[in-house]
Order: C-alpha cells, then sequence, then structure tokens
C-alpha cells in the first residue's frame, strides 16, 4: 500500500462518514496512506452533522445508505458550506444518486487508487 | 297467389334464384335449374314430398325432417312461412344455408292446387353476421380495453373491460371525447397519434399513462389502428389499452430487489476486503494470518446462513454469537435472553464475538486449556442491550502496549456501528468487555 500514491492529503480534515466500522477502518488506513492523518469518523447522519457542526472538514467521503438512512441531509449540508466530497457505495449512479451527478462516486468495494482518483476529482486536483 | 300455369315455368326456369313447385300434398311437380343446383341434385318428380333436398338442418346443426319444413308448414296452415332459416346438405357434403319463400298457389275456384317455394342463398350474408358475432364476443369478454373513436376523438365504442380500467359506463363515454382520460399533461400524446393515423400508420406497444374516473392514473400500453371505410379512407381508430400497472409494479419491485442485492454483495465484498487486509497488516506469519483470516470469513458466513434461514429479516443475539464462537468449543459459558438483531447488527455482533474470542486464544484465557470465558446479555431500557465478556484462568492479564485490529475493531464498532460504546478492563485475573449498544 502507498506505493505510487501521492500524499496530496497531508493537512487535510477529512469526514468519512461510514456505517461499518471494519470498512472505515480500511478507508481510514487508506486514506492515511494518502497523507492524512486527521480523519474524522461518522456513522449515521446525526454523527456526522454533529462533527460538521464543530468543525467544518476540507473533504468527505460518505457512504450513502447509512443502516436504512440515507446520507443526503449531510451532502446537503456540505454542498452548502460548498466542502467538496466523494460518495462510497455499493449502489450504482441511479435513484437519488442521479441527482448528485457533480460530483464523484466510488463503487464498493474499492482500493487505494479509486479512493484517490474519486477524492482528487472532488478537490478539482486534476492528474498531470 | 294467382294461379300458375305451366307456360309460366319457362319464365321461372330463366331465374337465377332456386325455385320449385308441388302439388297440394306437396309432392314436386317442378323446379329450376337453380334449384338443382342449390339441392346438387336432380329430384324425381312425383316421388319427392316437400323439399327436393337430399339432407335438411336447422340453423343450429339439428335435422330439420321435410314435413317440419317450411313449404310444408306453409301448405299445412296454408299461409306462407316467413323468417325461418334452413341448411341444405348436398350429397357431396356441402351446406348452404338459405331462406326459403315458399307460398300457396290456388286454382281459379281458390282452393289450393299446390305450392311453391323461393330459396335465397344466405351464405355470404350468414358469414359476415357470424364474424361480426363473433368480433363482439371477444370484443366484450377482452380483458383490454378496446375503444374505437373518430378521427376527431369522439369515443364510438367502449367495451367492459375499457369500463373496468378507466371506471367510466360506456353511456358515460360514448359521444364523449377521447382526451377526458387523457392525463392534462400528455394532451399532446393525441394530436401526435390522430397525425400518425391519418398517414395510416398503426401505433404498437405504447407505454403510457391514463386518467381513470377517480382521477388516478393508470400505466397502459396502448395499440392503435386506423379504422377505414368502404372506399378505404380513414375514418377513425381503434384502440387496445392493456392495463400494465401490475407488470409496472412487478418490474419496479424487480429492480428494487437487484438494487438490494447488488448493494449487499458489494458491501459484503468491501467488508471482506478490509478484513483481508487487517488481518494482512497485523498478523506476524502469513500462516497465522490465513488462519485468522479464515477465522473471521467464517464467523460472517455463519451469520449469513443464520441470517438466511430467516429469509434475511432478522437473528436471535444467542444464535449469532454461539455461530460466530462455534470454533472456539464449549468452553465459552453463554447466556441471556432471546434478543432480536436486525441483519445488519447481527452481522457487525458475530463479528465483535469473534474478534473478542481471537483476542483471547491469542493473548488471554483461550490461550490456556484451563481458561474459561463467560459471556453473559441483557436488554437495558430504551432500547439498548448490554454484553459483559469475562474471561478468567488465562495467564496473566495486563492491558497491551498497543491495540490490535481486534480491539480497535471492537471499540469502533461499538461506538460507529451499534451506537454504544465498549470498555476494556484488564483485570489481572483476566479480561472483561463490557458493551453496551443499541437494538436497532
Amino acid at each position: 500500500m502507498g506505493q505510487g500514491a501521492t500524499h496530496f492529503c497531508t493537512g487535510l480534515r477529512v469526514l468519512l462518514v461510514e456505517d461499518e466500522a471494519v470498512i472505515a477502518m480500511l478507508t481510514e488506513s487508506m486514506l492515511l496512506d494518502l497523507g492524512c492523518d486527521d480523519v474524522v469518523l461518522a456513522g449515521s447522519v446525526r454523527q456526522a452533522l454533529r462533527a460538521i457542526e464543530e468543525r467544518t472538514p476540507d473533504v468527505a467521503v460518505l457512504d450513502v445508505n447509512l443502516r436504512g438512512e440515507m446520507v443526503m441531509p449531510v451532502a446537503e449540508t456540505l454542498a452548502a458550506a460548498k466542502v467538496p466530497f466523494a460518495f462510497a457505495t455499493g449502489y450504482g449512479r441511479h435513484g437519488i444518486l442521479a441527482d448528485w451527478s457533480a460530483y464523484p462516486l466510488v463503487q464498493k468495494p474499492f482500493g487505494l487508487s479509486e479512493l484517490e482518483a474519486a477524492l482528487k476529482e472532488a478537490l478539482g486536483i486534476h492528474p498531470g | 297467389m294467382t294461379e300458375i300455369q305451366t307456360s309460366d315455368t319457362s319464365l321461372l326456369s330463366a331465374l337465377p334464384v332456386a325455385v320449385y313447385t308441388t302439388d297440394a300434398e306437396g309432392w314436386l311437380t317442378w323446379f329450376n335449374e337453380a334449384a338443382a343446383r342449390l339441392w346438387g341434385r336432380s329430384p324425381e318428380l312425383g316421388a319427392t314430398q316437400w323439399c327436393g333436398s337430399w339432407k335438411l338442418y336447422w340453423p343450429d346443426g339439428e335435422p330439420m325432417p321435410p314435413v317440419d319444413g317450411p313449404l310444408a308448414q306453409t301448405l299445412k296452415r296454408g299461409e306462407p312461412v316467413r323468417g325461418v332459416e334452413a341448411v341444405v346438405e348436398r350429397p357431396d357434403g356441402s351446406r348452404v344455408a338459405f331462406l326459403p319463400y315458399p307460398d300457396v298457389l290456388t286454382d281459379a275456384a281458390g282452393a289450393v292446387s299446390g305450392a311453391i317455394n323461393v330459396m335465397v342463398e344466405i351464405a355470404g350474408r350468414k358469414d359476415g353476421e357470424m364474424e361480426a358475432a363473433h368480433l363482439a364476443a371477444i370484443v366484450s369478454s377482452s380483458d383490454d380495453a378496446i375503444i374505437s373513436k373518430r378521427l376527431d376523438g369522439t369515443i364510438t365504442s367502449w367495451n367492459a373491460a375499457a369500463t373496468r380500467i378507466f371506471g367510466y359506463l360506456p353511456d358515460e363515454m360514448i359521444g364523449q371525447h377521447i382526451t377526458r382520460i387523457i392525463p392534462q399533461d400528455l394532451r399532446h400524446e393525441e394530436e401526435l397519434i390522430i397525425a400518425r393515423l391519418r398517414r395510416g400508420e398503426r401505433i404498437a406497444h405504447f407505454d403510457t399513462l391514463r386518467q381513470r374516473k377517480d382521477g388516478s392514473l393508470v400505466d397502459i400500453s396502448l395499440t392503435i389502428s386506423p379504422i377505414r371505410d368502404r372506399t378505404g379512407a380513414i375514418v377513425g381508430a381503434s384502440k387496445v389499452a392493456r392495463d400494465v400497472s401490475e407488470r409496472k409494479r412487478h418490474e419496479a419491485m424487480q429492480r428494487t430487489l437487484f438494487d438490494e442485492l447488488n448493494h449487499r454483495v458489494k458491501n459484503t465484498l468491501a467488508t471482506v476486503q478490509a478484513l483481508a487486509t487487517q488481518t494482512l497488516r497485523g498478523e506476524r506469519t502469513l500462516d497465522e494470518a490465513r488462519q485468522i483470516f479464515q477465522g473471521r470469513l467464517m464467523a460472517l458466513s455463519a451469520t449469513h446462513n443464520q441470517l438466511s434461514q430467516n429469509a434475511w429479516q432478522s437473528a436471535s443475539f444467542g444464535v449469532v454469537a454461539g455461530g460466530a464462537l462455534r470454533p472456539f468449543g464449549k468452553r465459552i459459558d453463554m447466556d441471556g435472553p432471546e434478543l432480536t438483531l436486525s441483519p445488519r447488527l447481527a452481522v457487525t455482533w458475530a463479528m465483535i464475538v469473534h474478534e473478542l474470542a481471537t483476542n483471547a486464544a491469542k493473548y488471554g484465557a483461550l490461550s490456556r486449556p484451563e481458561g474459561r470465558v463467560e459471556l453473559r446479555w441483557a436488554a437495558l431500557p430504551e432500547n439498548m442491550m448490554e454484553l459483559v465478556w469475562s474471561e478468567s484462568g488465562g495467564p496473566l492479564c495486563v492491558a497491551p502496549e498497543r491495540k490490535g485490529f481486534g480491539t480497535r475493531f471492537v471499540e469502533r464498532a461499538a461506538a460507529n456501528d451499534l451506537g454504544g460504546r465498549s470498555m476494556f478492563n484488564y483485570r489481572p485475573s483476566g479480561l472483561q468487555v463490557t458493551i453496551t449498544a443499541k437494538l436497532a
């Protein structure tokens, strides 16, 4: 892990919204590989909104379905605050996600390079 | 009727219509060529009574004895019998339907001297009527709404299925404009449909929406064909509307199920990916990693088995914990009330107890043959529950310098996945872990 990945996340506070601890832990370690050591974890919409209120993150990764609860209120809050973010989901881009086509989507399960590409797209960092 | 003279028969012979005469007793005295063609035979005069046909039937196919035939009845009653149809069968087996016009013949004194019968073939007419009757039966018994309209949109027919699907009776719709069942925002469809019909096009399986009498919308599939008059000019359209709301519902449900299945599979793969990565990172040797990864995968799989036995609705806490702990044998004593878990919580709990047991086998009570674990759980108020994991009989227990994957996972999962918290109490006699968690 880490080989080839750039440390473009260094110094960024990342909000990770994910309701499954084991997946959150993996994503967190991937974010570490991308240079990020300030990850705020939230397992529900309520936790995520509280975390944003406490301190606005620089970028976010949002799981779409949190134990049957849709992450959209978090997406709306972030969009209003102009915080870039990417969706991470096992669902394809249809249904509710169709309205959010401006935001990148990374399909679960994903590897480091997929997460890196989605975050770079969200942050407007273009390769090369 | 006036008396018929022998000389008149030459005139009748020339007629293209079948005609024959009998005497007062009904014995054939004369027939023309057209009659012979209709019967398919030339009966012997004076030896054939009532009718020259080989066989005669009622319209329903029942045999008609000649004595009951129209000419016999006419002679018997002394007045013409009208409106009776009959079917003649020729010796070659072919059948022809005809309308007989029998009448009595009288002599100069007014006495009945015989009878004349004119037989008009109705085969062609009959077929047309049958066809119309057939079509009417099909239309009225169809499950699809069948509606005809003029090119200006005025409805001219409305079958029973149309009433069932749209809620309007024929009386409410015949003479009305078709737009009555077209939702406001789809009215432009009608113009397009009419334009295509005028070009003689048929419109097949056009999926759209129509409005019922109660205002609700119904998904339908339309097939529209032009109706032409005798000259071939398009004068209207027939619409067949199939109610496809059931099909649409079914399709939507399938899509939802497919999405859900896809989501579950992807999530499970992501979980397995995370477990594999964490295991490979955390363990000292590849062999150890392989063994531990297999154990984690089996715990996940056991829970999936239990959930699928219950139609993926729920699982009982005791069954889930028992399944995840099976590889660790009977040294774990479990007790607690019946608690029902959602699929998501069941998977998380299975992984938690499995990690606790894995740690115990590596560092704690289960690393010694005499070590024991007590697992207790209970329901708490406000839809919460508590689990207490108590180890004993193991090596001297001390807090680790660095938390491994298992411990970090249990802490995270309790807070994140279960909306609760965990407490690790490293008592010298053995580790005690207390987890409080939401039950839903």
